[in-house]
């Protein structure tokens, strides 16, 4: 016990290992709630600051109701102006399958987006970052986003969008959780936002985003690739829709090639809904790109929405680091409860377990795989 | 049946078409060879292993370092295992002969290795055995071992091409060879005309590490070596 304390204490120092993150939308909402993350959203990926019509469906969703605008409406904000930020930070058990009790802040971004003119609007995302070892002075504060935006629609939330500048390139179903396979392994890591130019265009049947990035110049990157991604969604019906998503990259290391299909489903009835991402992977690797292996990736989920301002999913994730390869398949069972207390807070307890080769012994007398898991309390606070 | 009733079974029949559908994708993932064939060079190791396990941004990324570590990148991963002593060459500690004593499988296989309590690598997800088997392969491919093959001089190595290894301090060693290219003939020690004992890293970043890329890159240490400076 007082190891395990110890232990505990040391890992605590040692945080960040987990990491934290910007929220992204949540692609429950549609669908289930609107069609299009723009409803509610000012950017054209989703998530970010809220839209006036964002701060009502929050004040309308959550248990105890309240305003939801920036630090409670209490700050008359010029119109062309709007200011947010999310906190987060977490605490819970770790198996890796070392077994720890950790606490970890996660994240701590402002926001800022001005209206510049009827069409263009210009938003920064700034705040804490884990340090880079030696350059600390250098790196705590970073702007994780900053980009320009035209928007066909003056309050940009159809038509057609162009962005230059700073952001994460728009791929797939955009998971809030970031440890989700579809975007740990899928293309879109925690901090892989680049400079790059998009062209977007959204309505309530159709959206289509396709962005050009390049490693960025100016830091140390997460991400070192160059590249181009496109994702297109279809609403068959206002409680279906189907997505295609294809990304190609190249790093000095190697280049991938991913394609995908996207899927959600949302029964009324029982206010339920599903949500599945596949996707191939094809990695070219070494000198001349000789090597090459091919992974698959993917997660089912199905959210239910409970009364009070709560959501429960649960999910299934598959990665496969090498499909000619047996045994080097994984395997994530993800629950995450949510919580909306009020406009301003959330609870989040996300759990997970995850298994290599369905839990079998591995081959070549490797022994019985190693397991992970996960049951961390979240707690998310709005500005 | 009320409305209730209605949903209820709704809900069954949606989860269940959720179960077969996870398990159908799980199968599909669940194929493959048990014979691991993979490359054994370093670019392989770093993109297909090193950088999505241990080079997550908040670990040993270019874009963190943590503990000065990189493996995000090819560049990154040399400096990081040579600098830093995760795979040690030289003549006090020639981790080729023993990968599972190398300070990079060490953090990857034992619960606190240090007794610091930092704990087992990677930290935010395990990682599968296959991988932990590959790294060593991959640690061990320079110098391959001639098994069961003792030796004290070079003489004792019948096997035309092979060399005894005798570790510092020791009287006896091994007799390895370097056979495989991609393996490491570049870095092969004996077109310097050096005993491999007696041979060492003095470039820290492109040394003769377990990229075995290099060339050129070794000098000879009479009185041996470690981390890459003559002693």
């Amino acid at each position: 016990m007082k190891r395990f304390t110890f232990i505990t204490a040391l890992a605590i120092v040692a945080s960040f290992t987990i990491g934290g993150g910007r929220a992204l939308a949540y692609p429950q909402f549609q669908l289930s709630r609107d069609q299009t993350c723009t409803s509610c959203h000012l950017g054209p990926e989703g998530g970010g600051l809220l839209s006036e019509n964002g701060d009502v469906f929050v004040e309308n969703n959550s248990q105890y109701g309240q305003s939801a605008a920036f630090f409670y409406d209490k700050f008359k904000l010029p119109s062309w102006l709007t200011l947010g930020g999310d906190l987060r930070a977490a605490y819970g058990y770790d198996r890796t399958p070392q077994q720890y009790l950790i606490g970890f802040p996660m994240q701590f971004d402002l926001y800022a987006s001005a209206k510049l003119a009827k069409h263009f609007r210009f938003t920064v995302t700034a705040g804490y970052r884990p340090p880079e070892v030696g350059n600390e002075a250098a790196t705590y504060v970073w702007s994780r986003e900053h980009y320009l935006l035209w928007s066909q629609d003056p309050d940009g939330v159809k038509g057609w969008f162009v962005r230059i500048g700073r952001f994460m390139p728009i791929f797939g179903l955009r998971y809030a959780e970031h440890p989700t396979f579809t975007r740990a392994y899928g293309g879109t890591p925690l901090y892989s936002e680049t400079y790059g130019a998009a062209v977007e265009y959204i309505d309530d049947k159709y959206e289509a985003h396709l962005t050009g990035f390049l490693k960025d110049p100016v830091i140390d990157p997460v991400a070192h690739d160059n590249g181009v991604a496109l994702y297109a969604e279809w609403r068959l019906q206002p409680n279906v829709s189907i997505g295609v998503e294809g990304m190609a990259t190249r790093s000095d290391d190697d280049r991938k090639f991913r394609g995908g299909v996207t899927a959600k489903y949302y029964l009324n009835g029982p206010d339920l809904l599903f949500m599945f991402e596949g996707q191939v992977v094809d990695q070219r690797i070494s000198h001349d790109y000789g090597a090459e292996l091919q992974q698959l990736v993917g997660e089912v989920t199905a959210t239910k929405f409970l009364p009070m301002g709560m959501w429960l999913d649960v999910g299934l994730g598959h990665f496969d680091e090498d499909l000619r390869i047996a045994g080097l398949d994984r395997d994530a069972l993800d629950a995450n409860l949510h919580w909306l207390t009020t406009s301003h807070f959330e609870l989040l307890l996300t759990t997970r377990l995850e298994l290599f080769n369905q839990g079998r012994t591995q081959p070549n007398g490797n022994g019985p795989a190693p397991t992970g898991g996960y049951a961390l309390l979240q707690a998310h606070y709005r500005l | 049946m009320n409305a209730h009733a209605i949903a209820r079974s709704c809900i069954v029949r949606a989860m269940a078409r959720f179960v077969w559908t996870a398990l159908v994708a799980s199968a599909i993932g669940a194929c493959g060879t048990n014979v691991d064939d993979r490359s054994l060079d370093a670019q392989f190791v770093t993109a297909a292993i090193l950088a999505p396990a241990c080079g997550a941004a908040e670990c040993h990324s270019t874009f963190v370092q943590k503990k000065t570590d990189v493996f995000d990148t090819v560049a990154g991963m040399r400096e990081s295992v040579i600098k830093n002593g995760l795979v040690l060459i030289d003549s006090l500690q020639f981790d080729p002969l023993d990968p599972d004593s190398a300070q990079l499988i060490v953090w990857l296989t034992k619960n606190d290795p240090l007794g610091k309590g930092i704990g087992r690598m990677p930290i935010d997800a395990p990682m599968p055995f296959e991988d932990i088997s590959l790294l060593k392969e991959w640690i061990r491919g320079v110098p391959s071992i001639r098994q069961g093959t003792t030796c004290a001089t070079n003489t004792d190595c019948t096997t035309p091409g092979d060399t005894c290894h005798i570790p510092l301090g020791s009287t006896s060693g091994q007799c390895v060879i370097y056979e495989n290219p991609a393996r490491g003939a570049q870095c092969d020690p004996r077109s310097k005309g050096l005993t491999h004992g007696q041979a060492c890293i003095y470039d820290k970043l492109y040394g003769c590490g377990p990229d075995w890329n290099a060339t050129a890159l070794i000098q000879q240490c009479p009185n041996g070596c470690t981390q890459g400076a003559c002693l």
